[in-house]
């Protein structure tokens, strides 16, 4: 069995579409509002500043922790989530 | 330095002749009193003192006429000195813009991040934080790398000075040579860092090379050493500096290797015990017929369910019911036989039923003349 949590593997199962940014792995109900009130209240959002930063996955876990304050394992689910769902859709 | 005193009656007469010598006023033939001295004195050199503050009307003139002519020759004498200074305070500049890494624009920050190789994707409101953090990084990481190419100025700025006729040319010959040997020590550090990759790549080439020669895993625990040594011995040839970092790639190799070894260990004996030395024994099978033991059919079956007892022991992977590969081997499964059973069993039933015709109840003779029967008996 891999290490993925059951939410990390529910969202790169199919498209994210609206789903709203408490969806990604890593982040909870806490993180989620932090990024929210700054703006990224989609996961889409999120997903662009992903891609922004050329999908470097430790770029994003630096602007991850910068901006909601994520630890490392946090915003090491949410890159990895991001990243496998641009690998199976992007 | 003369004084252009205003008052030059202080000075004594000695002084005031050797002041008019200096600035080319002729003097009168013979020892003359003082006051022709002042007097001379006041005519040429005060008069002289006047144009001179005329001219600098910044200089305010309460204060002495001592500063206008240190500041005009200061001024002249700076010059070329300002000159010689500006090439080193160019490369200064640049890396005080570099310091503060927030100071830089968007596009120069770009600049500074495609120097020490980064792509970075485009800088926005959201990412501009995150690149002057990587910038920084990379500074910290390699100002060795980074500024080779700052060093040659600074290098050219201290010949330069040396052509002006500097002086104390004997102090800066240490300092010419501490930059250009800091610049080979920087040229031998790329090199190292571009030499790594292609030593890596070589060594995993002789590597997979060896794999595929030995496929005996019992070679394998030789090879690797085996390797290790040569390429000591192979890297010595080219520069003196690499083996000590050799000593990290060998080993990064080595546990490829190791890795590389248990896969294709797996895959050749996929039932074999997996222990930590490799060595693996296995309960000794009886001989039938030998020293007298008799052979049984039960026997036969024993030593396949030992020998899978015995494997998954060790592998937590293999199946957890070691009855399976038992039931498995067996040539009727077990619940063909009980199938069989129940349909014997059903046929003998349905036999005895068509047997008994009779259609009066069987205990009816019991019923009607019991005493009857009892007599008899």
């Amino acid at each position: 069995m891999s290490s993925t949590s059951q939410k990390h593997r529910d969202f790169v199962a199919e498209p994210m579409g609206e789903k709203p940014v408490g969806s990604l792995a890593g982040i909870g109900d806490v993180l989620g509002k932090k990024l929210a009130d700054k703006g990224f209240d989609k996961a889409y959002v999120v997903l662009g500043q992903f891609l922004v930063l050329k999908k470097d996955e430790e770029l994003f876990r630096e602007w991850l922790k910068d901006t909601c304050g994520a630890n490392a394992k946090q915003s090491r689910d949410c890159s990895g989530c991001l990243r496998e769902w641009c690998d199976a859709f992007l | 330095m003369p004084e252009f005193l205003a008052d030059p009656s202080v000075l004594t007469k000695e002084k005031l002749k050797s002041e008019l010598i200096a600035n080319n006023v002729s003097l009168p033939g013979g020892e003359q009193r003082k006051d022709v001295y002042v007097q001379l004195y006041l005519q040429h050199l005060t008069a002289r003192n006047a144009p001179a503050a005329l001219a600098q009307p910044d200089f305010s003139s309460d204060e002495e006429r001592e500063p206008t002519p240190l500041g005009a020759r200061s001024r002249g004498g700076a010059a070329p000195g300002r000159k010689a200074t500006k090439k080193t305070d160019k490369p200064r500049l640049e890396e005080k813009d570099d310091l503060d890494v927030t100071e830089l624009s968007n596009e120069d920050l770009q600049e500074q991040l495609v120097k020490y190789g980064v792509t970075p994707g485009p800088i926005l409101a959201t990412t501009r934080k995150i690149y002057e953090k990587k910038l920084q990084k990379m500074k910290e990481q390699g100002p060795e790398l980074g500024s080779s190419t700052l060093l040659p100025t600074v290098s050219s700025s201290a010949e330069n000075t040396k052509q002006n006729g500097n002086n104390d040319s004997d102090q800066y010959s240490d300092n010419e040579e501490d930059p250009k040997v800091e610049f080979r020590l920087e040229k031998r550090e790329p090199l190292k860092a571009k030499t790594k990759t292609p030593v890596t790549l070589k060594q995993r080439r002789v590597v997979e090379h060896n794999q595929v020669v030995n496929r005996v895993p019992g070679n394998f625990k030789h090879a690797a050493p085996t390797l290790s040594i040569s390429e000591f011995s192979d890297l010595p040839r080219r520069t003196p500096k690499k083996p000590l970092m050799t000593a990290e790639v060998v080993e990064k190799t080595l546990a490829e290797e190791r890795r590389v070894e248990r896969d294709i260990l797996k895959e050749m004996f996929p039932y074999e015990v997996s222990t930590p030395t490799g060595i693996s024994a296995s309960c000794r099978r009886p001989i039938k017929g030998a020293a007298g033991r008799p052979i049984e059919l039960s026997d036969f079956r024993m030593e396949e369910s030992f020998s899978s007892k015995y494997v998954s022991k060790y592998v937590p992977l293999a199946d957890d019911k070691p009855e399976k590969p038992v039931t498995k081997k067996r040539s009727i499964p077990m619940w063909i036989k009980i199938l069989l059973f129940v349909v014997v069993s059903v046929f003998l039933f349905v036999v005895y039923q068509s047997m008994e015709t009779n259609q009066g109840n069987p205990f009816s003779k019991y019923l009607g003349v019991p005493e009857a029967k009892i007599q008899a008996d």
